[in-house]
């Protein structure tokens, strides 16, 4: 194994040296690089781990966890602009669709909490 | 007085490898991440699926950018049609279910990120150093990727394209030295039981104080239980937000699925005659062009032909059902019909089996000004001149009068407001 481990550090060292060639003269590249990884680190896992110490409910940390990723993909459909003139870019009201899967989500949540409760009572001899 | 500034140098560097503990507050304090949802082996879980999908973005993601920058040794064939169509449709897919896969990878091992002492030695901070590059490149790809496929640009102060694939170098080289480091903390983390977790391993790097934080799961084996189903609750959390992205958004280029595509940038039946655009002939600049005067100038070794519209509609016609399949991960088939590429090839003396043909179009500039058809895709009876789509003569913004169409090839080398073919014969 220590021979695999070797060889993946030396090519990984080798292959990255190619990409830091490759971004080292755009300064615009390494501004987003820096920019993703201080507001990753700096705001949005202080903002998950509060929420996270605040909320421990499964359904609701099941809910956020979902509800998270889908806002990452879906957010930038509605506040950007289609190009003036090309009506099949960005053809759907974002706004309004991301809504209704939230609310599809929270919907499917609630019914699957309850079902389960439910399903827990009878054996607690409640 | 010259001072040897060594013992300074020394003192810092004894000082950096092991700095007061007064500094230890916040995040760096013992015990500072209590949630006890943190194991090796949830990390190595989250941590196998993000390379499969990084792997997979990066096959695909490289295949593509072939097929546009070809350079000598490279091949591409023009079967089966939807080659591209599947591999492309899967870089799009796969880079957006790394948006929760990616989230949970880093939040399993965000503790690490304050590791005390920062650092213990040139290794550990090499070690370091790439594990930010890493970071930084992933976040980078994912994000981007989505902001590319919303059409969002303004946050990125690079040109996508180019950025998007340099960043993959670093992502795949990152990638492969953090494989390298962490395979016997995997390894180990997931040939234990998954409820039993032992207090500490000495194959897995760190000492147990960066541990503790990463398995806390040492009290009773009820206590690892109700951990372990957290865990589990995670895993299945991470699962369905891949599910619910991937639901909502596949159907910009699985045909079944379009009317769950609420989040699709795409849509593949809107647009013009039916079928979306990704440059209209305003921005273009061909709209203003006066097609009466239309000519395609068709250059080749056995000499030069010009045809007009009525030539053109004069030659004989072929139907084709082709799928435009766009980098940005959608995809829509039609019906195409028009003039093969190869009974052209054949007017000014060339065998289109042997030649490749730069196809450029009556656009005065713009990155996609022309594309060059290679021998496999030129021979191939399904690659038209097309002046027809779905029976209607083509809208402008599809590329009246004339545009490429050829089977297996990215939509942005379809080249439309086709003006001039320049025949090339091929040894």
């Amino acid at each position: 194994m220590t021979r695999i481990r070797r060889a993946l550090i030396v090519a990984g060292a080798l292959v990255t040296a190619y990409g830091l060639a490759g971004v080292l003269f755009d300064p615009g590249v390494l501004l987003f690089l820096a920019a993703v990884v201080v507001f990753h680190d700096l705001v949005w896992m202080p903002v998950v781990l509060a929420f996270g110490a605040l909320v421990a409910r499964p359904v609701a940390r099941f809910v956020a966890i979902v509800a998270a990723s889908v806002l990452v993909v879906g957010v930038p459909l509605v506040v950007a602009q289609p190009p003036a003139g090309n009506p099949s870019v960005l053809p759907l009201d974002y706004g309004r669709n991301l809504l209704f899967v939230l609310a599809a989500l929270l919907a499917a949540a609630v019914l699957v909490a309850a079902y389960r409760r439910r399903r827990r009572v009878p054996p607690r001899g409640r | 007085m010259v001072r040897d500034p060594r013992p300074a140098l020394r003192r810092l560097a004894r000082w950096l490898l092991a700095p007061p503990d007064s500094l230890r507050k916040g995040p760096f304090e013992p015990g500072a991440f209590p949630s006890r949802l943190r194991s090796e082996r949830l990390t190595s879980l989250l941590g196998i699926a993000l390379g499969v999908a990084f792997a997979v973005c990066f096959g695909t993601g490289l295949l593509s950018h072939l097929i546009q920058h070809p350079p000598g040794w490279f091949w591409w064939p023009s079967r089966p049609v939807g080659l591209y169509r599947f591999t492309q449709g899967l870089h799009v897919a796969t880079g957006l279910a790394c948006v929760p896969l990616l989230g949970a990878k880093l939040w399993s091992v965000y503790p690490r990120l304050f590791t005390w002492p920062p650092v213990r030695s040139l290794a550990h901070a090499a070690e370091r150093g790439s594990v930010a590059l890493l970071v930084a490149a992933a976040l980078f790809q994912v994000l981007s990727g989505v902001l590319n496929v919303a059409h969002w640009y303004a946050p990125m102060p690079f040109f996508f394209t180019t950025g998007h694939y340099r960043v993959a170098w670093l992502v795949a080289g990152a990638i492969l030295v953090h494989i390298g480091v962490q395979l016997p903390v995997v390894r180990a983390a997931l040939r234990r039981p998954p409820r039993a977790v032992p207090a500490g391993d000495p194959a897995v790097d760190g000492p147990p104080i960066d541990r503790a934080d990463c398995v806390p799961g040492v009290g009773s084996a009820g206590s690892a239980d109700v951990a372990g189903t957290q865990r589990r609750r995670l895993l299945v959390a991470v699962g369905a937000a891949v599910g619910l992205i991937t639901v909502t958004t596949a159907g910009q280029t699985i045909r079944p699925l379009d009317a769950l595509a609420l989040l699709a940038p795409r849509r593949p039946d809107l647009g013009p005659q039916g079928l979306p655009v990704n440059k209209t002939a305003a921005a273009a600049g061909t709209s203003v062009l006066d097609m009466s005067a239309y000519r395609l100038v068709v250059d080749g070794p056995g000499g030069s032909v010009e045809l007009d519209l009525a030539a053109l509609n004069g030659l004989p016609q072929h139907a084709v059902d082709l799928p435009i399949t766009c980098v940005e991960g959608w995809s829509a088939d039609a019906r195409w019909s028009g003039v093969r590429l190869a009974d052209l090839v054949r007017q000014v003396g060339a065998d289109p089996r042997h030649a490749s043909v730069l196809v450029e179009s009556l656009e005065a500039g713009g990155r996609y000004r022309s594309s060059t058809v290679a021998a496999p895709h030129t021979r191939d009876p399904a690659t038209l001149i097309a002046l027809r789509l779905n029976g209607e003569v083509l809208h402008p913004d599809h590329g009246y009068p004339a545009r490429l169409i050829a089977p297996n090839r990215p939509g942005v080398l379809q080249t439309k407001w086709v003006g001039r073919l320049t025949v090339r014969a091929e040894s």
